[in-house]
């Protein structure tokens, strides 16, 4: 009875919701972006797995539902873009070619990065697209051979240390305009580092985001090539 | 709008992505042709408008993290992959990130003042006239 109850797609789902909350509790409680309520409830849903002993194709029947949601989920990215289109306007040239910069450099560094370290192909085609945004990570490193949980890991933990490296990449770059300062930081860690540029001020916020989504359609543009 | 209208039209808009996605000739994401296409009805003048979409848009936007998860706890199939990499894998995460915040920086800071320059110039070259 135990296993039929744990095999309902609900079970993950609400597991899900349950250890995202607490991750969103814990983020505001700490008040600190290591404190990333998705990585706590990624943390959360691996110890209830494993100390029940429950497998991870009973989770995943709950977690299909949700990772389903992904793709309306990346299309909302359309939104953000729009919502700021003055500034995006204004500032059209410098923020495209900024994000198509950040973007080669990320993919070239990893690249060469993995070639030094004697890491595989697979690993390397997980690795690629990381400094963009999950749904889009996901999907290019799927349709290059890469292994999508290691993408998804590499991409949290690069958006985690981007949210806490910001202002110290601020001092170290010299960057003084907060369009700059907003566009490389979205470039260089996605939504999770957009948080962090949010808090410095409405103009960086906005422009992390619509780098999201640029540098989001600059990596896909250049994974064809690859 | 009704939230179930929202939910239909967002949910219609990525199906249709999905379709182009299949006929492309080249591997292009299905969510992210949907951006494409919501951005494009967006700013063409069409029925569709931002406040028929920005309820649903608006919690996906702000709890995109939560979906997540399921990709993420997949990891545990690659337990052993982890063990023996993991510590490449952070290394190169973060010594990629600060050179790919640099990159942008740099270039967003040269193209905007080459552009300032070009402007000056050309003020400049009015003036004399």
């Amino acid at each position: 009875m135990w296993n039929e109850w744990i095999s309902s797609p609900l079970f993950g789902i609400v597991l899900s919701i349950l250890a995202f909350e607490i991750g969103l509790w814990l983020n505001r409680r700490l008040g600190s972006p290591v404190a990333n309520p998705l990585l706590i409830a990624v943390i959360l849903v691996i110890l209830v797995l494993q100390l029940f002993r429950i497998p991870l194709e009973s989770f995943q029947k709950g977690g299909e539902v949700i990772s389903m949601m992904l793709v309306p989920a990346t299309a909302a990215l359309a939104l953000l873009v729009y919502r700021q289109l003055p500034v995006l306007r204004e500032n059209f040239l410098p923020v495209v070619l900024g994000c198509l910069a950040g973007s080669v450099t990320s993919m070239v560094s990893v690249a060469v990065c993995c070639r030094l370290l004697g890491l595989d192909e697979v690993m390397t085609a997980s690795l690629l697209p990381k400094s963009v945004t999950t749904p889009i990570a996901m999907e290019v490193s799927a349709s290059h051979g890469g292994l999508v949980p290691i993408t998804v890991v590499a991409v949290i933990l690069t958006g985690i240390m981007g949210a806490i490296c910001a202002p110290l990449l601020i001092r170290l770059f010299h960057v003084k305009d907060p369009v700059e300062a907003g566009v490389s930081i979205g470039a260089c860690s996605h939504a999770v580092g957009t948080t962090r540029a949010l808090e410095m001020g409405e103009l960086e916020g906005a422009m992390s985001g619509v780098s999201i989504g640029i540098s989001g359609l600059m990596t896909v543009l250049l994974s064809l090539l690859y | 709008m009704s939230f179930l209208r929202e939910l239909g039209l967002i949910l219609a808009v990525c199906l249709l992505g999905e379709g182009i996605a299949m006929v492309l000739p080249i591997p292009f994401p299905g969510s992210v042709v949907a951006m494409g296409l919501l951005f494009l009805l967006l700013i063409v003048p069409c029925p569709v408008r931002e406040h028929h979409v920005s309820r649903l848009g608006n919690f996906l936007l702000q709890n995109m993290a939560f979906f997540f998860i399921p990709a993420g706890v997949g990891i545990l199939e690659y337990a052993q992959l982890m063990k023996e990499q993991g510590l490449a894998l952070v290394a190169i995460c973060f010594f990629t990130m600060i050179l790919t915040f640099g990159a942008t920086a740099l270039t967003i800071r040269g193209v905007t003042r080459l552009l300032s320059r070009k402007k000056s110039a050309k003020e400049a070259a009015a003036h004399v006239e």
